[in-house]
């Protein structure tokens, strides 16, 4: 079992917030290691990108822990969007290796504390 | 609709594994140790080679036999070569392998005559013996639409599916794009978790 809370259930940030939250996880085996990850990623249309903003490490975490807390910074953007293409999101995952057995959670980075929605330009 | 929420989105499409129709994994490894491991995937445009082909790669290395996979890129020039070039025991997997001028064919054939093997992906046979052909067809449009959308497709979204297939001249990849710009749009109607043609909202 491997899971991951944000501070007070909150998943919307403005750009530069600090992100907090905290892991439990009880596992089968001793892992490797167990790794926090802020990370934007693209859906849509087209070729999907990713783009991994921090990371934070454990090595040799023990088979179980109870509300371990990570914390991140996020920087100024990009921004939660969705358009015609493609959405842009924001997500924080947990990873174990070597299973690679792994929870997250999908976040909102704007300043307005929503996805920005863009609408096509008018032609006319 | 959201791209994140289009069924259509490209990670979902590419996500959908080939689909045998009268061939089996069994027949085509058979095949390939039959034709010391020099083959080529024959089939039109958005038929499946490129899902075969990278299938093929994972399957051959869950088998402990290395893989190099490669895709010839559009444009390849005359100088255009494996770099860094394969080892005695890959076995060479290599996409669109038309778009290769013939120069440069006939150099990845002297470079991967020194590897364990070369399978390609073609639209048309000729370049090595046909390992598989890759087809489609209404019936595989079908069972791949209801994949993607997580049942049986509602008429009005069958009929656009076939509509665009149709175009496409039986192109799955731009077919699937199509539906993706409908679904964007609002015009395919009977999505999961959208009202059906002619319903309301509240059903009625």
């Amino acid at each position: 079992m491997l899971s991951i809370a944000l501070r007070d259930g909150r998943d919307r940030y403005a750009p530069g917030e600090t992100l907090e939250g905290s892991l439990s996880w009880s596992l089968d085996h001793e892992p490797e290691a167990l790794e926090v990850r802020l990370f934007w990623h693209t859906s849509g249309k087209g070729t999907r990108d990713v783009g991994v903003v921090d990371v934070l490490r454990l090595s040799r975490p023990g088979v179980a822990s109870e509300g371990g807390t990570f914390r991140f910074l996020l920087p100024d953007g990009p921004y939660s969007f969705s358009g015609t293409l493609i959405t842009l999101a924001w997500a924080v995952e947990a990873v174990v290796e070597p299973s690679l057995e792994s929870a997250a959670l999908g976040l909102v980075v704007s300043p307005t504390g929503r996805e920005i929605v863009l609408t096509p330009l008018s032609t006319t | 609709m959201r791209p994140a929420d289009n069924p259509f989105r490209s990670e979902r499409v590419v996500s959908l594994s080939y689909r045998f129709r009268s061939e089996t994994w069994d027949g085509l490894l058979r095949r390939l140790r039959e034709l010391r491991f020099r083959g080529a995937l024959v089939g039109p445009r958005g038929s499946g080679k490129t899902t075969l082909l990278e299938e093929l790669a994972a399957r051959l290395s869950s088998e402990g036999v290395p893989v190099l996979l490669r895709s010839a890129p559009e444009g390849a020039g005359v100088g255009w070569t494996l770099d860094p070039p394969p080892a005695r025991a890959d076995v060479v997997l290599l996409d669109s392998a038309e778009r290769l001028p013939r120069l440069a064919w006939l150099r990845l054939r002297i470079v991967a005559a020194r590897a364990a093997g070369l399978v390609v992906t073609t639209h048309r046979p000729g370049l090595l013996p046909t390992l598989a052909t890759c087809g489609t067809d209404l019936a595989l449009l079908e069972e791949l639409l209801a994949e993607l959308l997580g049942g049986p497709p509602q008429a009005p979204a069958l009929a656009a599916a076939r509509a665009a297939f149709e175009l496409r001249g039986g192109d799955l990849r731009a077919t699937f794009r199509d539906l993706y710009d409908l679904a964007a749009a609002g015009r395919l109607p009977g999505l999961p978790g959208e009202p059906a043609q002619g319903t309301a909202p509240d059903g009625r």
